[in-house]
């Protein structure tokens, strides 16, 4: 419960403190922005600089239309929720795990951090390496383990490269959501499981009525972030797949660039470009919707 | 010189050090002629300053050319800048709407048609020497300067694409005659499987990639078929059935007769080239200068057992495979055009003696086509060639009848390239037939040629 | 045995304690997790030790046959091993981590003090435009990088900024933000106001709560937000590619990233520059893992 009412000056003095972040996210963000928004607007490629007709929303019915669309949408989907849900999993047992106590815990608490600190082009690099059909690490270990006859391309079968793809993102965004998760665990009083176990709680329970709604608020966050992260991948296909093989990489993100850089058609780039936020923008008020109520801590 | 040092007074606060660093290194250099026209040289100009961009392949070989440059030429200043390769179209494409692109900068071919449609680049036709520099150009290279009859820029490089195969490998497998035909190249090679010396004797990477279809055009041209007519119209698949038929016979290779390895899907020319010098395959097909990498003892496990042969077809018609060139381009915007003209006939074509100094830079020391004729006699490069043990017959040969792919001058070129190249992949994945897959390939062209 | 009940340590199985024992699941779990961050990273420290070659070989060699510092000397004395291949990305190295230092730094910096401000003030004060404004701040993050490169490039060139830090500063500080306002005003809210009404009432100024108090008992929260903005910063290639051009901004992905030519990729220059690549931000994070440890124990939230 909050002491006073709301004072003019106690507004007026968020306000304050808003500023300086107002200042330097929109100052930067606004322009780029808008400038999309117009854009994606208009008829206009490069190769045809002085052809700049407004259009409407005709960029965005020419991709609704395209079936390249539903392609990509559909590999971005998969490729997103495979990569969401394996993150928020892994995450949630991870930052359990390095929330208890044993020994080179601390050690393990930095080297968490090791596949974070990895620029996403040379992760993508190194996982090309791994995977790769002829002199790759993944098939020299699975052959010398007796697991598969001779060497595969894993990354030349559709399937097996969106899940190659997935694998290596994973394994390059998980330390930010157990950093997170952990954060937030490390807070829950300890109190509140000493009570529960004393009700007779067992591990389930007490992860499902103590730890889980804490940490409601901070997957989230985690949800939102990745799902971010899962739709704008691009280094790493970039890197690994170039959307191939086929098109069985080549995600919403891709498309946009190729659009935009490639075929240099600035307006329909730009309407991907939209097209992209709008869905993440669902993406995130589905999560808001499911998750914002619980766990809201004011004390 | 008075002029000279007013530029290093004026700095106002804020300029960015590169400018920054111009501005005091005009000074400087202005000081310095300033002293030297003491001495009796007479007034010199002040430096011109010209900016020159290139994709950062092997940038201290361009450093070095261009300190040459400005040896000779003391009236200008260049400030050379190697851009990211991987990203170089798109940071030249934000630089171009920015206005901060150099005067004189690297071009591919394949952007060409498309640069000069969006306004980024001039013509440098009748510039001095420009007619002599072309008259000992290949046709095929020459051919890619030129966008609706005007031209566009000098050649930085021409190469065509070759293919490859192990020597000592064939001897091995009793094979007597070098294959010319597919047919023959089908039964050398599984020849070469059934003495099991290669599981997959054919190396070929199909991971997609800008400009991607080099092995595809080779073909085609070998077999003396075409793929557009000069109305930009597909002419495949049904005019014209060649490039369907070369797109089956490497289904059967992959899937039939076993012999071209199906994990290509997922490796790009460079990887493939590095498992093939590192001893895998036998046959392979890649740009230019990966002969001379791989018969290179400290960058090769097989050096001394590679040759070229005549790119196959599907029928022996004495045509060479495709051939491609990197230009340098000038500006449109450029406020030194005689200046930045000078830069570029030094840097792709003549120096102040007469040689062709950039040009056999770059071939004696990585192997880089030289767009030249003449050069084809010269002692150093005929001796080079020796030494990496070309079959100098057949590099003529293919050089000479070399062509150019035959829509790469159009604005939408990249992407009806990127868009085939997922129909190979489709084929090889057997998602599709080849029929299908070449029809889809025509219909896109169409549609682009129409939007464009 | 009642007669023994009551003496410690006196139940060992295996001669291990009692706790020893507890510890021996997580452990294994510890084990595993390890094997799952190390095993893809000693793919690249084993590439960094070997020639070129042996890099390239089937089988991979598990230990290299002919191990080698010569990449690592490469970057050492650029000049000397490998003149004519990677001479000049190697050069730029120890530049572009310099430069990827200062702006990781400085981003995380910016984030953490714009940061507490506009999360402090969202988490707190219940006011009018509070959710429209939590709103805006994640709204902007919705558009792709990709859309936002060519008018950033103008923005960035009309400020005159262009090859300069501080304009890949700006830039990251604009994307991360917005999360990390969010992040901290969730961190701050699980944080009861009992502890700063109590500052409060001993007389405390607004900033001295923060610092005496607040800071102190979201420290865990503040370091997570920290981290997460460093790191941002720290791997983005995109932006960097594009807003820069000579080593005077460089960062270290673009430069790493230098080392795939056309015509010479070496693998185990990538892999060395990929192995030093990660030495800052680790050594930051083991630095500040003592830091969160403190912070849990000092600032407590034991009522």
């Amino acid at each position: 419960m909050h002491t006073a009412g709301i004072g003019y000056e106690r507004a007026r003095f968020a306000w304050v403190l808003n500023g300086p972040a107002l200042v330097a996210i929109f100052v930067l963000a606004a322009y780029p922005i808008l400038y999309s928004a117009w854009i994606s607007l208009h008829k206009y490629n490069l190769k045809r600089p002085r052809v700049f007709d407004f259009i409407g929303l005709d960029n965005y019915a020419t991709i609704v239309a395209s079936p390249e669309f539903w392609s990509a949408l559909r590999i971005t989907m998969e490729f997103t929720v495979l990569v969401v849900t394996t993150v928020a999993v892994l995450g949630i047992c991870v930052a359990l795990l390095l929330n208890l106590p044993f020994r080179g815990r601390d050690l393990l608490r930095t080297l968490i951090l090791l596949p974070w600190a990895i620029p996403p082009v040379v992760n993508g690099l190194m996982w090309q390496w791994i995977y790769d059909s002829k002199i790759g690490a993944l098939n020299g270990l699975l052959v010398s383990l007796g697991i598969i006859p001779e060497y595969r391309g894993w990354l030349s079968e559709p399937t097996s490269a969106l899940l190659a793809l997935a694998f290596s993102d994973v394994w390059n965004v998980l330390p930010l959501a157990v950093i997170l998760l952990l954060a937030a665990l490390q807070k829950i009083p300890a109190e509140l499981y000493e009570s529960a176990r004393m009700d007779g709680a067992g591990p389930v329970q007490l992860f499902r009525y103590v730890t889980f709604p804490w940490l409601a608020q901070t997957l989230l966050v985690v949800l939102i972030l990745q799902t971010l992260s899962a739709i704008r991948v691009f280094d790493v296909i970039y890197v690994l797949t170039a959307g191939g093989p086929g098109t069985a990489t080549t995600t919403l993100t891709w498309k946009t660039y190729l659009t935009t850089f490639e075929n240099l058609d600035f307006g329909l780039g730009n309407a991907y470009a939209y097209t992209v936020s709008l869905i993440t923008f669902g993406f995130a008020l589905v999560y808001f919707r499911v998750l914002y109520r619980r766990g809201d801590f004011e004390k | 010189m008075a002029n000279n040092d007013d530029a290093n007074l004026h700095v106002p606060t804020h300029l960015n050090r590169r400018d920054f660093l111009r501005a005091s290194t005009c000074a400087g250099l202005g000081l310095g002629l300033g002293a030297a026209g003491l001495s009796g040289l007479g007034r010199a100009a002040d430096p011109v300053t010209i900016g020159f961009q290139g994709w950062a392949f092997e940038p201290q070989v361009v450093e070095a050319s261009v300190k040459r440059f400005m040896a000779e030429n003391p009236d200008i200043k260049v400030i050379y800048t190697p851009l990211d390769l991987q990203l170089y179209p798109e940071k030249m494409v934000a630089l171009f709407n920015a206005g901060t692109q150099g005067d004189a900068f690297y071009v591919r071919d394949t952007h060409l048609g498309a640069w000069v449609e969006a306004g980024w680049m001039q013509p440098i036709d009748g510039m001095p020497g420009l007619a002599e520099l072309n008259k000992d150009i290949y046709p095929a290279t020459l051919q890619t300067l030129f966008y609706k009859g005007k031209q566009y820029g000098v050649p930085y490089y021409g190469d065509i694409y070759m293919y490859l195969y192990d020597k000592t490998q064939l001897e091995k497998a009793g094979v007597r005659k070098v294959p010319v035909t597919l047919d023959e190249l089908k039964n050398a090679a599984l020849e070469v499987k059934k003495a099991g010396i290669s599981q997959y004797p054919i190396l070929k990477g199909y991971k997609t990639n800008t400009d991607g279809l080099d092995e595809l055009w080779s073909m085609v041209f070998a077999s003396g078929g075409h793929m557009f007519n000069a109305a930009m119209d597909p002419v495949f698949p049904n005019e014209d059935k060649t490039a369907v038929m070369v797109l089956e016979w490497m289904l059967e290779a992959m899937h039939n007769w076993k012999i071209l390895d199906p994990r290509g899907l997922e490796i790009d020319e460079t990887q493939a080239r590095d498992i093939y010098v590192s001893g895998q395959g036998t046959f392979a097909s890649n740009v230019g200068n990966v002969f001379p990498r791989a018969n290179n003892p400290a960058l090769s496990k097989r050096a001394g057992n590679i040759q070229m042969m005549k790119f196959p077809g599907l029928k022996d018609v004495n045509k060479g495979p495709m051939g491609w060139s990197r230009l340098y381009g000038m500006s449109s915007q450029t406020k030194h055009k005689p200046e930045a003209w000078r830069l570029l006939y030094f840097m792709g074509g003549k120096d102040k003696a007469g040689t062709y100094n950039v040009a056999k830079d770059w071939y004696l020391k990585y192997g880089v086509g030289f767009p030249f004729k003449s050069l084809e006699t010269d002692p150093d490069i005929v001796a080079a060639q020796k030494k990496t043990g070309y079959d100098r017959d057949i590099l003529n040969h293919q050089l000479a009848t070399a062509q150019v792919r035959e829509n790469v001058l159009t604005t939408w070129y990249a992407e009806w390239d990127r868009f085939t190249q997922q129909q190979i992949q489709n084929v090889l994945l057997r998602q599709i037939k080849p029929q299908e897959a070449m029809a889809a390939s025509a219909k896109k062209a169409q549609e682009l040629k129409k939007n464009a | 045995m009642s007669a023994a009940a009551g003496r410690p340590r006196r139940n060992r199985a295996f001669g291990m304690s009692a706790e020893s024992r507890r510890m021996l699941l997580p452990m294994l779990g510890g084990l595993v997790l390890a094997v799952y961050i190390l095993a893809p990273f000693c793919w690249l420290l084993l590439t960094s030790f070997m020639h070129e070659q042996d890099a390239l070989s089937v089988p991979p060699q598990w230990i290299p046959r002919n191990p080698t510092l010569s990449n690592y000397m490469t970057f050492i004395d650029p000049a000397g091993t490998r003149a004519i291949v990677g001479s000049r990305a190697a050069e730029q190295t120890f530049p572009g981590m310099v430069n990827s230092l200062i702006a990781a730094t400085g981003t995380a910096l910016l984030n953490l003090i714009l940061g507490t401000l506009a999360g402090y003030a969202l988490a707190r004060f219940r006011f009018r435009g509070r959710g429209s404004l939590l709103g805006l701040y994640l709204g902007s993050r919705m558009l792709p990088g990709i859309a936002l490169i060519v008018p950033l490039y103008l923005t960035i060139k009309n400020f005159g900024l262009l090859d300069h830090l501080s304009a890949l500063v700006v830039t990251y500080v604009s994307f991360t933000l917005p999360f990390t306002i969010w992040l901290l005003k969730n961190y701050f809210q699980t944080i009861p106001r009992s502890l700063e009404e109590a500052a409060f009432m001993d007389g405390a100024s607004w900033l001295q709560m923060m610092r005496r108090v607040l800071l102190l008992a979201a420290m865990p929260g503040l370091i997570a937000a920290g981290m997460f903005a460093f790191m941002t910063a720290w791997n983005d290639y995109l932006f960097a590619v594009i807003l820069t051009s000579t080593t005077a901004a460089k960062t270290l992905p673009v430069v790493v990233a230098g080392f795939a030519t056309d015509v010479t990729t070496e693998r185990t220059l990538m892999a060395t520059s990929g192995v030093l690549a990660i030495i800052p931000p680790l050594a930051l994070a083991f630095m500040f893992q003592r830091l969160i440890i403190q912070g849990l124990t000092s600032g407590a939230v034991k009522d």
